[in-house]
């Protein structure tokens, strides 16, 4: 039998100590490893193990000037199932079945699908969503949600807007202050095993969604209330295509009303008009688009007599005219080669240029067309702010459709100047008529006054750029004079409103193309005429019967005036 | 010397050594190991129709085998160790012949590798080669007697595994097993010659060697026609440039590591367990504690097989002769090899390949003629005359 030598002792020994030493040398990597390196590898495992399910943030209400809340929040819920953490499949079929008022096959379906997570329904009333989660069925998950909510239907529903899916904006007020509004989603944490499953002793972590902030608007909820009211009459009584009313401050800019029967439901935006199908996708969206359009800011129209205020204005501030001036319309004008008539056919004979104004005699602002010259009526235009956009904080605004000013030869600027052959907004005629009386101040109409937080601090008060001496005071002042007559004793005293100081101007204009036998018609009025606090437009298209728009416009926006000026007087 | 005077008690019943301590790291690690397996595998098993859902199984089935080998090694530690000195030969041609049968439908395929023969009851034949190797050699290097000093000797005792290695590697396609077989003979044939020159030398060589493989590799142009070894040698030096293929498993393992901290997320609390890590409570099981008990327990586990071959050590040098010296350093060189490279998969330090962690790792054969070697071990050390020695 063989000793075990010293040598062999030492061997092992040398043996043993590497094997320890490269233990050792393992550990020092260990080491390195879980302190150095955890960190880099920590979060590349969290990463692994955690799925996000985004919780939607609380979208900021749109208020009216007053408070009162135009868009809201409803809660709603989202019933899913997750398929491997199911029991008793019979019950859950059976409650959700009772619970939704689904199908049974719909929901067997669903249920028995391998999925990680499948959705049943969304969108489920919130006493439904409790009385669910009350039965306490493992495997079926409740989640809360918010889906906007328009206590007024279609109040204004082409000013606000309304949000998709995922409660972003589409159109109007809710796209245009979405940064404000929409808020920062929160995130649901869940761990989950390789496959995807969740790993219920982790538990969740919670990221809460942050609210946005509110949206308070320039509108007053009654004299939208009102305005839509009177829209509808009229639209009804004349059987109109669509009627606008749009109602301002003139001193600001302020939007109190901006109305467009047909309005649509905001809850329920992409229902057809009834009666229409649509054929293919596209013509739907066409369709849909139509019945979201705004006509006082997204459709041009020929203004027509309206204009004359503008026309008015740069001859008055030139000095190429006087209130007295005599003129003499024998019923018609020539220009050039052009017979342009007024629509007396009869002519109004001799009148002063206050008498002109009040009977919106064509010959008379065809002169001061011509007195004016392309040049100096172009330039005007421009100095009145009419080839821009207003600024409007509505998306789409529509831009004028003015004639180059190379293009304009006598004829286009004789019709230019009672305001025909050309196409501009509602809002556009407004603003700028409003920033003709106010004394000179081209404002910039809008809606969003501030964004306030949950609590009513104010985050944001939104400023709005405003140009002044447009006009001189002095001429600002005699057109308001001029206007006043045109209500009192013209063609506008359809507008006038016992007690008050209106000022005003009719328009009548046809519709493109010429001869349809269809019109616009429209009536311009301010209010108090020698200080003008509110200024409204109507726009009645296609009325049927009396189109003059000092019988179907003016009377509308008198009634407006009649209900909302003692009301405005005590604001 | 603390366990001389704790052992002198048992001088006046009984005059031979028994290694207590030795019992007890062993039964800790095989305890530790059971929990470990339960916490890494229960989640995989309860979600697998193969485990019948049953989050116990894989730990039933290691309890099982550990109850087994605990009786093996207590039967084995009662058999003076010169009575399988006549089964050296007869175990060598065994192992042979039990690796051959592989191939034969006796053998069957598990994970995708077929390794396991089906006699009865399922069993590695790399598991037993392992232990006839060691049994061989030390009986081998002991008739050899004087002819160790020589040349001829050293070459011999190096032939030896070489046949056994190549089937290892051949037919049953572990590479790891076959270098632990290798190891162990090198190891062994170290302590038997009295020379050191010839191991510097080969080890140079064998450095060497690798250092231009792996150079060469990775200057390789066309990566187009890597083997899978090649493959997993790329992913060894960047597991992030290939994350979903051969890198997935190394860098699973590096973020349960990472995810540990100092103190780790708790007994039962990884996450990379969750059918992220592969082989999680088998090869890969050092992860998962690193991952649950942290940096403290990833070294308190190393710290213990640190003790295992200290003890293991002195066996073999107070042992009655040499037999039992070179079977006790067999046993440590398994061990050794198989912990060292376990860790230094598990920690990226060396190109992936799969060699589980002694005692704690899940496998059954493994387990079973783990504890047949500790029980050789006790047995050599009950060989210990305590008045000669300790």
């Amino acid at each position: 039998m063989l000793r075990n030598k010293v040598s062999h002792r030492r061997k092992i020994l040398v043996l043993a100590l590497c094997c320890q030493m490269v233990l050792i040398l393992l550990m020092g990597r260990l080491s390195w490893l879980m302190l150095y390196r955890a960190e880099y590898y920590a979060v590349k495992a969290e990463e692994l193990h955690v799925r996000e399910r985004s919780i939607k943030a609380k979208r900021g209400q749109i208020l009216d000037r007053n408070g009162q809340v135009l868009a809201d929040n409803r809660t709603v819920c989202t019933v899913s199932v997750i398929h491997n953490q199911l029991q008793d499949k019979e019950q859950v079929i059976r409650v959700l079945c009772e619970e939704l008022g689904l199908s049974r096959e719909y929901i067997e379906a669903r249920v028995n699908k391998v999925s990680s997570i499948e959705k049943i329904r969304g969108n489920v009333e919130k006493e439904t969503g409790d009385r669910i989660r009350g039965y306490n069925l493992p495997g079926v998950k409740v989640d809360e949600d918010y889906k906007r909510y328009y206590p007024y239907g279609e109040l204004a529903s082409k000013v606000l807007g309304f949000t998709g899916a995922d409660n972003q904006g589409i159109i109007g007020l809710e796209v245009k202050y979405e940064e404000y509004l929409q808020g920062k989603p929160g995130t649901i944490l869940t761990t989950t095993d390789a496959r995807g499953l969740e790993v219920e002793k982790e538990g969740e972590k919670r990221v809460e969604p942050e609210s946005g902030n509110h949206l308070v608007t320039s509108l007053d909820l009654n004299i939208q209330q009102y305005a839509t009211q009177l829209a509808k009459q009229v639209m009804e009584t004349k059987q109109a295509d669509r009627v606008a009313i749009f109602v301002m401050n003139p001193q600001n800019g302020e939007i109190y009303a901006s109305v467009d029967v047909p309005e649509f439901d905001l809850n329920d935006p992409y229902a057809l008009p009834e009666g229409v199908t649509a054929g293919s996708e596209e013509e739907k969206q066409e369709l849909l688009n139509g019945k979201w359009r705004n006509a006082c800011i997204n459709d041009t129209y020929e203004p027509g007599s309206t204009f004359k205020i503008i026309t008015t204005a740069a001859a008055l501030e030139e000095g190429l005219v006087h209130v007295d001036e005599m003129f003499s319309c024998p019923g018609f004008i020539i220009v050039e080669d052009r017979k342009i008539r007024c629509h007396k056919t009869g002519g109004h004979g001799g009148e002063t240029f206050t008498q002109g104004i009040m009977n919106s005699c064509n010959p008379v602002f065809i002169s001061l067309g011509l007195r004016l010259g392309v040049e100096r009526y172009y330039d005007y235009f421009q100095k009145f702010g009419l080839m821009e956009k207003t600024g409007i904080d509505l998306p789409g605004e529509a831009g004028t459709i003015m004639h180059k000013k190379e293009n304009m030869g006598p004829v286009e600027l004789a019709t230019v100047a009672f305001g025909q052959s050309f196409q501009i907004s509602p809002v556009q005629l407004a603003v700028t008529a409003a920033s003709l009386v106010n004394g000179g101040i081209r404002v910039t109409p809008h809606l969003g006054v501030k964004t306030v937080d949950g609590e009513g601090n104010v985050i944001k008060t939104f400023g709005y750029e405003t140009k002044k001496d447009v006009v001189s005071e002095e001429t600002s002042a005699v057109l308001r004079e001029l206007l006043e007559k045109v209500v009192s004793e013209g063609t506008g005293k359809n507008g006038y409103v016992e007690g008050f100081r209106i000022g005003g101007k009719t328009a009548t204009s046809q519709t493109l193309p010429r001869g349809s036998g269809k019109y616009i018609a429209s009536f311009l009025g301010f209010a108090p005429a020698d200080d003008p606090q509110v200024m409204a437009l109507a726009v009645v298209y296609s009325p049927k019967g009396v189109y003059y728009g000092g019988q179907v416009a003016a009377p509308v926006v008198r009634q407006l005036f009649e209900n909302i000026l003692p009301y405005l007087q005590g604001m | 010397m603390r366990g001389k005077q704790r052992n002198l008690r048992f001088q006046k019943k009984n005059e031979y050594f028994f290694d207590y301590s030795l019992l007890f790291i062993v039964l800790f690690l095989l305890g530790f190991g059971l929990i470990m397996i339960y916490s890494a595998s229960s989640y995989e098993a309860s979600m697998s129709s193969l485990t019948n859902n049953d989050p116990m199984y894989y730990l039933k089935k290691q309890a099982v085998a550990s109850v087994l080998g605990l009786i093996a090694m207590f039967v084995v530690s009662r058999i003076p160790y010169h009575f399988w000195e006549r089964f050296a030969i007869l175990s060598y041609l065994v192992s042979a012949v039990l690796l051959l049968l592989v191939l034969t439908p006796l053998g069957y395929e598990a994970n995708g590798a077929r390794r396991w023969l089906r006699l009865g009851f399922s069993i590695q034949p790399a598991e037993i080669a392992k232990l006839a190797m060691i049994l061989f050699l030390a009986s081998m290097i002991c008739h050899m007697g004087k002819t160790m000093r020589t040349g001829k000797g050293f070459w011999t005792i190096l032939c030896i595994p070489l046949p056994i290695c190549l089937m290892v590697w051949k037919i049953t396609d572990n590479m790891s097993s076959a270098i632990i077989i290798l190891g162990i003979a090198v190891l062994m044939l170290f302590v038997a010659s009295p020379d050191y020159k010839r191991f510097l030398v080969l080890g140079g060589i064998g450095g060497a060697a690798v250092a231009v493989f792996v150079f060469a590799l990775t200057q390789m142009e066309s990566l187009q026609n890597l083997g899978f070894r090649s493959a997993r040698i790329l992913a060894w030096l960047d597991p992030e440039s290939d994350p979903l293929d051969k890198g997935f498993q190394p860098l699973q393992s590096l973020y349960a590591i990472g995810s540990g901290g100092i103190f780790g997320k708790g007994l039962g609390q990884s996450i990379q367990k969750l059918e992220f890590l592969p082989e999680s409570h088998n090869d890969m099981i050092f992860s998962i504690i690193c991952e649950e008990l942290g940096l403290f327990g990833g070294i308190s586990i190393i710290m213990m097989f640190v003790l295992l071959i200290w003890r293991f050590m002195i066996i073999a040098n107070n042992a009655a002769d040499l037999f039992g010296a070179l079977l006790v350093v067999g046993v440590m060189g398994h061990i050794a090899i198989q912990v060292i490279l376990n860790i230094a998969v598990v920690t990226n330090t060396i190109p992936n390949t799969g060699i589980s962690l002694p005692f704690i790792s899940y496998g059954g054969s493994s387990v079973m003629f783990l504890m047949i070697e500790i029980g050789l071990v006790l047995s050599v050390a009950r060989g210990i005359r305590l008045q000669e020695k300790l």
